[in-house]
């Protein structure tokens, strides 16, 4: 069950987020939930689920945005291992922890969007960079807390409580 | 040792094949995958679904709550349309007249520019790729680099097809690079998009550049057919001891307010 509710799940997540973004900013920035969704999985589920989830999750991301397959199953899946690293070895859940984290893997997030983006062109535009990060970066920074709540909530029907379990 | 590092291993494996895989797509030209169509095509339609009631209730609001000043509106808009009627056919005497003189030049009008209209239906300027989506797909004959216009110029060209739906970059994504020629005197170039607008790389320095010049595509990569307007000159800068000029590029298109486009198709036959 659980391998067909999670990939629609995370379709209509995808979709929703960019039908919020045009509400909520007139589709003058992006709003990237599934970057918290993968943050949020990387605290929460095992390596081996989590990391297909976000893989997968970087795929429609790829789809959707226009970006050539590979961009942002490589960015979820990095951003995935690393934070699943950091998790295991800090037991550190507080808003600012998180903050720090979604503001952290939209940096990382926004220069490798960029990096890949001049690859075919050979020009890498660091004033860009500002551009990318800034209006999108602080609204999740923002949500970032209330969003694990909200998921912590929802949690329970696919299970991500494994690493909880876990640790305790 | 090795075992207490599998893990770590495995995953710098695998995140080193979606390097691998992204670097790798970057410098193909393939045509769009199945999976992938599938999940554009989905993802219009549930926008689509979506979209519903929300332009449902900004039409009921638009109806009713600013019904004031309708009165005044009409007027005004009718106003408009008896200018605009006479400013058409103005047009149209000028469009007959070019017809005749194509006719007499010999050149088919209908090959060079065998085009589709499609409605602009999803706008992603804030995302990466700098992109709109277009309810036309293969199935109506769109291709790969077929190029978008609107009467204004050049918008941009496919860079997905899908089968109902397609992907267009639009000429100030930073990957978009078009061969263009400056229309009156004749400086070549390539047209490179900035994010907000464009910008022409390769302008000597001896170059004579002009703010309010028209900069048109020159047809050489036989992408984009020549002479669509691409955008006006609307600053020039040159650093002492540079090669070349800086020169922006305001495009002619405004694509905050694009609804409907052209796909010129059939450049297959015109190569």
């Amino acid at each position: 069950m659980m391998f067909l509710t999670v990939p629609l799940a995370l379709f209509l997540l995808v979709v929703i987020q960019n039908l919020l973004a045009d509400i909520l900013f007139l589709g003058r920035s992006p709003l990237e939930l599934s970057l918290l969704v993968v943050i949020y999985l990387a605290f929460r589920m095992n390596l081996v689920r989590g990391g297909i989830i976000s893989s997968f999750l970087g795929f429609l991301m790829d789809c959707l945005s226009g970006t050539v397959t590979g961009i942002y199953i490589f960015i979820y899946f990095t951003v995935f291992s690393a934070t699943h690293y950091i998790a295991h070895h800090l037991y550190g859940e507080g808003d600012w922890f998180i903050i720090f984290l979604v503001f952290f893997w939209g940096v990382v997030e926004s220069f490798f969007l960029l990096l890949f983006k001049s690859l075919p062109t050979g020009v890498f535009c660091l004033s860009k960079w500002g551009e990318l990060l800034f209006p999108q970066i602080i609204p999740l920074c923002v949500l970032g807390p209330f969003v694990f709540r909200a998921l912590d909530g929802l949690g329970f029907i696919y299970g991500v409580n494994e690493r909880s379990s876990e640790r305790t | 040792m090795i075992r207490r590092f599998r893990t770590p291993i495995i995953l710098v494996l695998i995140g080193g094949f979606f390097l691998f895989l992204a670097v790798y797509n970057i410098h193909r030209e393939e045509p769009t995958s199945f999976l992938r169509k599938l999940i554009v095509e989905g993802a219009v339609k549930l926008r689509y679904l979506l979209d519903y009631p929300l332009k449902s209730a900004k039409e009921a609001w638009q109806k009713y709550i600013f019904l004031v000043g309708v009165t005044e509106e009409n007027k005004r808009l009718k106003k408009e349309i008896d200018r605009l009627l006479a400013q058409v056919a103005n047009y149209r005497e000028a469009y007959e007249e070019n017809k005749r003189l194509r006719n007499l030049l010999k050149l088919d009008e209908e090959l060079r520019l065998k085009h589709l209209t499609a409605r602009v239906i999803g706008m992603e300027r804030k995302s990466p790729v700098k992109a709109m989506i277009i309810n036309r797909g293969s199935s109506h004959g769109v291709k790969r680099n077929d190029p978008v216009i609107t009467d204004r110029g050049l918008v941009g060209r496919v860079i997905e097809p899908s089968w109902q739906v397609s992907r267009v970059l639009l000429i100030i994504d930073e990957t978009s690079c078009i061969d263009a020629i400056l229309q009156t005197n004749r400086v070549q170039g390539i047209v490179q998009g900035t994010g907000r607008g464009c910008s022409i790389k390769y302008v000597g320095k001896t170059d004579e550049v002009k703010v309010g010049e028209a900069v048109v595509t020159a047809g050489i990569s036989h992408v984009f057919p020549k002479g669509l307007l691409i955008g006006y000159v609307s600053r020039v800068d040159w650093r002492e001891g540079g090669m070349f000029k800086k020169v922006e590029v305001e495009p002619a298109v405004d694509f905050s307010r694009l609804e409907e486009v052209m796909v010129i198709i059939g450049q297959d036959e015109r190569k």
